[in-house]
């Protein structure tokens, strides 16, 4: 087999090995590598800045185990940029796993921040994703009666913060952060009818049908991926998980793109000396 | 239902979980046997009934205008209850899924077939999980939180992160199996997506850290060509899909509820 054969036929296995070393490498030693804000992601942050004092705002969580690298970043960058500016905000989330993950999130965030359940922040708990369009559809016209009791089993309707919270127009800012194409259902129930401002933080896969919505002006701004996270935590002064993380998405991504490099050398190499013969 | 009624609030979390396992078998056994009692030729025609309905007070609660001073229609206080009896069906779904679940590894395990030690490790995984959340849930301890959070974080969490990482492994061989110039239109997407993966990622950045940051080089920044993309040409495309996908989606949404789908339920006998 010639060298350009070769190029073409690297050994799957070479290639799970070469990506271990290109994603554990910037994360045992750290590569430090400019952060560029996007216009999206900087949209996002205004929209959380501009929150009226009286407003709360919700951060819905539809992620699992599975995409928390990408996920977990964002909720916390968000969670940690509302209690800097002191916005209160409520945790709603509508997978199982992301109930708890959020959750513990926020509270470990909370504790180091010195904040504290109940007056700053409140969990409203799980609610099974089939709920999710009824409970939209029953959100905007009584908060307190659809959501009924937090993650912690308190009615709303008991707990400080949410005094006064009754209706959507008691809700300054919704944060969608999914794996999944949600946003829509937010658009067509919260958006559409009470122009409630919207940010969205997919996971990076899905982030192009972000830039729809965010054209249209439905959504203020938007973090994709791992990568929004790090530029959010940028505009935070902080290098929190995306920012290390950031730097092994950039040399797997380096990685890919020199492995279908290598493979299109041998492939034209292959093809010209196989037309010449 | 019944557990509303007999139970009183303030009674132990074991009383209530016991009430409404009891709700579950006693109303699924009576739904089930109702409907083995409705002869087998109107049987079908219920289930199209009942779903049609349930579809139309969704439909119907969205188009007609609410009231100015309320935000409410006459059937928008109905959807709370349908969303319950909708929770209440996923509940029989759960059910039906152990009860699946159930069967087919404990017949792995009963008849010793092939791989029967991966039906046994679902058993162990099953329980352990069951009886560490009851026991979290019912009597809060320390013991009982950190057992529960080392089962769930250590390993849910850990296995479902995992497995999704695989993924990338994958993507990893296919991309570079896969993406080959052999025409121009490939090389065309090839280009961009070398852009956008490089934009997407600080790396890009820096590579084009030495343009400057305004005027007409700035465009050629990385970043910049990279965004460009995003939310141009790949907008345009997306939203050519999307309409696509929505006209679809209608279709099918009218399809499933005027019970016009084919598949294995509308050609079975009930």
């Amino acid at each position: 087999m010639s060298v350009f054969e070769k190029l073409q036929h690297i050994d799957r296995r070479v290639t799970y090995l070469l990506l271990v070393a290109v994603i554990a490498a910037p994360l045992i030693w750290r590569l430090r590598l400019p952060i560029v804000v996007s216009p999206a992601v900087r949209g996002a942050y205004d929209a959380v800045e501009s929150i009226p004092d009286d407003k709360i705002a919700v951060i819905s969580i539809f992620w699992a185990s599975g995409t928390i690298a990408e996920n977990q970043p964002q909720t916390e960058a968000l969670v940690r940029h509302m209690f800097l500016r002191d916005k209160k905000f409520a945790i709603l989330a509508f997978d199982p796993q992301g109930n708890k993950f959020s959750y513990d999130s926020a509270a470990r965030i909370s504790k180091e921040m010195g904040k504290e359940y109940g007056k700053d922040w409140v969990h409203w708990g799980y609610r099974p994703s089939a709920n999710f369009v009824p409970l939209l559809q029953a959100l905007p016209h009584d908060v307190q009666g659809a959501i009924g009791k937090d993650y912690r089993g308190t009615p709303v309707a008991e707990i400080p913060m949410m005094q006064g919270i009754e209706k959507i127009d008691d809700i300054g800012l919704i944060a969608e952060v999914t794996p999944s194409q949600t946003l829509e259902v937010w658009i067509a129930f919260i958006y559409g009818p009470y122009r409630t401002p919207l940010i969205y933080a997919p996971t990076a896969v899905m982030a192009p049908e972000g830039f729809n919505p965010l054209d249209a002006g439905q959504i203020e701004g938007m973090l994709i991926g791992l990568k929004g996270a790090a530029e959010y935590e940028h505009l935070l002064n902080r290098q929190d998980f995306a920012t290390r993380a950031a730097g092994a998405l950039s040399t797997s991504h380096i990685l890919i793109i020199a492995l279908i490099v290598a493979g299109n050398i041998g492939y034209i190499s292959s093809r010209r000396r196989r037309l010449q013969s | 239902m019944f557990t509303g009624w007999l139970i009183k609030p303030g009674a132990p979390q074991w009383l209530w979980a016991l009430g409404v396992l009891g709700d579950f078998l006693i109303f699924g056994s009576a739904l089930f046997l109702l409907l083995q009692l409705v002869p087998v030729r109107y049987r079908k025609a219920l289930v199209v009934i009942i779903t049609f309905l349930a579809g139309l007070i969704y439909s119907v609660e969205f188009f007609v205008p609410a009231d100015p001073k309320t935000g409410k229609n006459f059937l928008t206080g109905l959807i709370e209850q349908v969303a319950d009896a909708t929770n209440v069906v996923y509940a029989f779904a759960l059910g039906l899924g152990i009860y699946s679940l159930f069967r087919f590894h404990g017949r792995n395990l009963a008849r010793k077939r092939s791989g029967w030690h991966n039906s046994s490790a679902f058993f162990i995984a099953f329980f352990a999980m069951m009886l560490a959340g009851f026991w979290h849930d019912l009597r809060p301890s320390a013991m009982s939180r950190n057992t529960y959070n080392m089962l769930f974080d250590g390993i849910v969490a850990a296995l479902g992160a995992t497995m999704f990482s695989i993924v990338g492994f994958f993507i990893v061989s296919a991309a570079y199996r896969a993406f080959r110039i052999r025409s121009a239109e490939a090389t065309l997407m090839l280009t961009a997506a070398f852009i956008v993966m490089l934009g997407q990622v600080p790396i890009g950045a820096y590579i084009t850290s030495s343009l400057p940051t305004a005027g007409l080089g700035s465009l050629f920044k990385l970043e910049n060509v990279s965004y460009w993309i995003l939310n141009e040409p790949n907008m345009a495309a997306w939203r050519a899909i999307a309409f696509g996908i929505e006209v679809g989606a209608l279709a099918m949404a009218l399809r499933t509820w005027l019970s016009l789908e084919r598949g294995s339920f509308f050609e079975r006998e009930l």
